[in-house]
């Protein structure tokens, strides 16, 4: 399909360019860049470093409690050129709030909007004193407006770029999967040494863009998380799941009779494609799971896909599947001058 | 080997040099793919 169409080999090149170009270039949206806190009494006093919020004057400060969708205003505020001060009673004097909880901080102003700062205190102990006060609830809701600019969270800082080029990798891989199992599908019901030739090519594409997804996450995960790998059911269950394909790329490589080594290894894909999803899907959705997306965690779709992200993130996966096609299809003409010129 | 020069370099870029490396890691990846399928196209010739 891919290669004698040129348009749609253009359309490719185009989308990735898009999604690199974009993603590399444009520029993080203001946000608190550090928020320390001191308690006093029953006051919580914060130091936010904010140099790139330009307007001051007008930012609205709000301590929020994500669980419960619930937020506090600060009592005093004061602001400095390159940071603010504010001076908040101690959420831990509230009713309801326990040890461990978490409070994000909100900031808001006409200019830039809101500017989400996660996980800014955490509750040491638990009292129960007063109940709780809810503010205005419409303040959290994030506006969908489209800004020439990506959310800048703490944590992920300029790092949220790799949403363009991680996430389509699996994305390709994931494609070529389902691509593969279709074929073996279709193979064992039609016997056409055809479709365990695509089923094959694509295993090995998959594998090859599941292999830069497990690299580029490493990295990623060495600067958020801390360390190149976790004990986490999503990583462990990727790393199992390659494992169980290279295993059909070995067993399809042991066998010499041409009809046993498709009918075998169109079996063993079929049995390694849903092991795989039960490994990266399933499992950690059922366990804690680092990952966003899985194990309680919200997923990229709530807190850092806004519509800018969205304008580079829908490109990047169409561009990187097509890719993968294109890869596939180069890799089955190959192996079929290969045949070829073995039996002319 | 002493990796804190790598660390600081990308603690000074605020984590953008992490999207640099990944990118690195994608295109070096990928042009290694290509010189493979490139090989094996020469080898039918």
């Amino acid at each position: 399909m891919f290669l004698k169409n040129k348009f749609l080999q253009a359309l490719t090149v185009i989308f990735i360019i898009h999604s690199v170009v974009g993603g590399l270039f444009l520029p993080l949206s203001p946000n608190i860049e550090n928020a320390v806190y001191a308690k006093q009494d029953s006051l919580l006093i914060f130091n936010l470093y904010t140099p790139k919020i330009k307007e001051k004057s007008d930012v609205f400060l709000y301590l929020n409690l994500p669980k419960e969708k619930k937020v506090t205003k600060p009592i005093t505020i004061h602001q400095t050129k390159d940071s603010i001060k504010a001076v908040f009673i101690n959420p831990e004097f509230y009713k309801g709030v326990n040890k461990g909880m978490s409070f994000d901080l909100i900031a808001q102003n006409q200019k830039d909007g809101q500017m989400f700062y996660f996980s800014a205190f955490t509750a040491d102990t638990s009292y129960n004193q007063e109940t709780w006060i809810s503010e205005d609830k419409s303040i959290l809701k994030e506006s969908k407006a489209f800004k020439w600019s990506f959310p800048n969270r703490n944590i992920l800082r300029e790092s949220i770029r790799n949403l363009f080029f991680h996430v389509p990798m699996w994305f390709a891989m994931m494609f070529m999967l389902i691509y593969s199992a279709f074929f073996s599908i279709k193979y064992l019901s039609s016997g056409n040494v055809l479709h365990d030739e695509k089923a094959h090519n694509a295993v090995k594409v998959g594998m090859f863009f599941g292999t830069l997804g497990i690299l580029t996450g490493m990295i990623w995960a060495k600067h958020t998380w801390g360390a190149y790998w976790t004990d986490d059911p999503k990583l462990n269950g990727a790393a199992i799941g390659m494992l169980s394909y290279l295993a059909y790329l070995i067993l399809r490589n042991g066998i010499d009779d041409e009809i046993k080594k498709a009918k075998i290894a169109a079996v063993y894909n079929i049995f390694a494609f849903t092991i795989y999803i039960i490994f990266i899907y399933i499992l950690p959705r059922i366990n804690a799971s680092l990952h966003p997306g899985n194990g309680g965690n919200p997923g990229f779709n709530i807190y850092e896909q806004d519509n800018t992200m969205r304008f580079f993130f829908y490109p990047a996966v169409i561009g990187w599947i097509m890719t993968s096609l294109w890869l596939k299809d180069i890799l089955l003409w190959i192996t079929f001058r290969k045949k070829e010129c073995l039996n002319p | 080997m002493n990796v804190d020069f790598i660390n600081q370099w990308i603690a000074s870029t605020d984590k953008y040099a992490v999207v640099v490396i990944v990118l690195a890691i994608i295109f070096t990846g990928m042009a290694f793919f290509l010189f493979y399928l490139s090989n094996q196209i020469k080898k039918l010739k």
